[in-house]
């Protein structure tokens, strides 16, 4: 909610253009749904923490335009930031400064920010109030940031690699904080990682990002659902087939395997009795997102 | 929300703070300690010798408190790469202005110190005829000094790399023009003039070239 009324899309980016040395964004995307938990996946050096800098405000864009929760970025960018809470991918706090004295800091410039909710994570997350932020463990440091930025209580959580090289018991016990918040209160969610698998469990929406280009945006139910690897009779042309064909492999004698987007159960009747469809097995979220990486980095290929 | 940030410039840089206060309060202390001031025109000469002794002591303190307080109010920023500071809700203009002028406040602490030092060791003494104490005029020079160079050094240190670089170059021109006039013989000195619009009379860093006496006629 802002002013009052319902945002339908919590960020809307168009045609946003960045470059810098050895990496540029272009007519680049984006729409993360108000109230939506979405998966901003990419490999590494893909772009998402550049666009999350640029939606943000931390960098300008050369061209096109960003609106976040209503407000357009840079112009309006510090109102943006008063609902916004922020996780980067590596710790930002003031390492000289106890956990208690960060905490202090942080609220003095969030007026929503909730005393008793962080003092409640500060004994759940089992953080040392008088140690210095220098003396935290990793998974001690990435918890803090998460407490900041849940204790601002944001109508928007952006997260960027929240659990990148946390533990397991860190990782489960940070993202489980995350969904009670989101539950409670519908914020929207932006959490950017190249974990694939962690997101599966819990986003509704995805967008796949590669070399500074958005390749897919879709719901997740779609991107898991319309993801398939088929088995089929060799030699079958795929000119007129009503999904679309990723990748298309040689799987021993007389059989293919075929990578296919946009895939309903009734287009199985599609395959004739001269080729005929042997089976379909469902993708998981990181098959999924290789193929797609696969067939966007190299769109068609043939049998080998 | 100011709290907030002098309360971190403070533990930024306290250690050095703290000495540079022990040392602004010590200062006028040890200058007159163990005079054998006796009631002789002497007297005047003594004094206005060990004023001049450690009136070179002032600037320098207050360059160094430029330098650390400067210093300590990028050092957290520099070293989470600002990412903090722009995701924090205030107007960039704001926060710098939030910035300096806990820096400036902690100078004026520092300050305060060079004035109470000065106060007690002048009530230690004995003035002659002729000769005045000037702790308060010595602790505004002081802080105008110190003022100088934090301002001039949070200007330094907050800039880009990118502006970072014209400066550097800025300055490398001017030594190569400089070169340059000297082997053609030219009745122009580029660095000389630079030199005299940073240290002349009229700069804003010509504080550091005047007497800082806390005793004087």
């Amino acid at each position: 909610m802002i002013d009052g009324m319902q945002v339908l899309d919590a960020i809307q980016a168009r045609g946003l253009s960045y470059r810098v040395e050895g990496f540029a964004l272009s007519n680049f995307n984006l729409t993360v749904p108000g109230g939506a938990v979405y998966g901003f996946l990419g490999p590494n050096g893909a772009g998402k923490t550049t666009t999350i800098r640029l939606l943000l405000g931390l960098l300008r864009p050369e061209g096109g335009s960003i609106k976040v929760l209503g407000r357009a970025v840079p112009t309006d960018v510090v109102r943006v930031l008063r609902r916004v809470g922020y996780v980067p991918e590596r710790p930002h706090l003031y390492l000289e400064l106890t956990v208690a004295e960060s905490i202090r800091f942080h609220s003095a410039f969030h007026e929503r920010y909730d005393r008793a909710g962080s003092d409640k994570l500060v004994s759940r997350f089992g953080l040392p109030p008088d140690r210095r932020l220098s003396q935290l463990s990793k998974g001690e440091l990435g918890k803090l940031m998460i407490l900041q930025a849940l204790a601002q209580r944001p109508d928007l959580l952006v997260l960027d690699e929240p659990t990148d090289g946390l533990d397991p018991v860190v990782r489960r016990d940070a993202l489980a904080t995350i969904l009670e918040y989101v539950s409670d209160t519908g914020a929207t969610v932006l959490i950017s990682s190249h974990l694939v698998h962690e997101l599966e469990r819990f986003c509704d929406w995805v967008g796949v990002l590669d070399q500074g280009s958005m390749i897919a945006e879709l719901p997740m139910h779609e991107f898991k659902s319309g993801l398939k690897r088929l088995r089929v009779s060799a030699g079958a042309a795929t000119a007129d087939a009503p999904f679309s064909v990723l990748a298309r492999e040689a799987a021993g004698v007389g059989s293919e395997v075929w990578t296919v987007r946009g895939w309903e159960p009734a287009m199985s009747s599609w395959f004739g009795a001269s080729h005929p469809l042997k089976e379909v097995v469902d993708l998981d979220l990181e098959e999924a997102f290789v193929e797609l990486l696969r067939s966007s980095r190299a769109p068609v290929r043939e049998v080998a | 929300m100011f709290r907030a940030i002098l309360r971190v410039q403070y533990r930024e840089s306290r250690l050095a703070i703290l000495v540079l206060a022990g040392i602004a309060l010590a200062i006028p202390l040890v200058a007159f300690r163990g005079l054998d001031l006796r009631s002789d025109p002497w007297d005047a000469f003594q004094l206005l010798s060990a004023s001049g002794k450690w009136s070179a002591a002032y600037p320098l303190l207050a360059l160094g408190l430029g330098l650390v307080l400067a210093g300590g109010a990028w050092a957290a920023d520099h070293r989470s790469r600002h990412v903090y500071a722009l995701t924090l809700p205030v107007a960039r203009w704001r926060y710098l202005l939030l910035r300096y002028i806990a820096g400036g406040i902690l100078l004026l602490g520092v300050g305060a110190l060079v004035y109470a030092g000065g106060a007690m060791a002048l009530s230690r003494l004995t003035l002659p005829p002729l000769l005045h104490g000037y702790p308060g005029g010595l602790a505004i020079r002081f802080c105008l000094a110190g003022l100088s160079a934090y301002t001039l050094l949070f200007a330094l240190n907050g800039i880009t790399q990118r502006a970072a670089r014209f400066l550097v170059a800025g300055l490398l021109l001017l030594v190569v023009l400089a070169a340059l006039a000297d082997l053609l013989s030219l009745d122009w000195h580029p660095l000389g003039r630079f030199m005299d619009a940073v240290l002349g009379p009229y700069s804003p860093l010509a504080i550091f070239r005047a007497r800082w006496m806390l005793i004087d006629v």
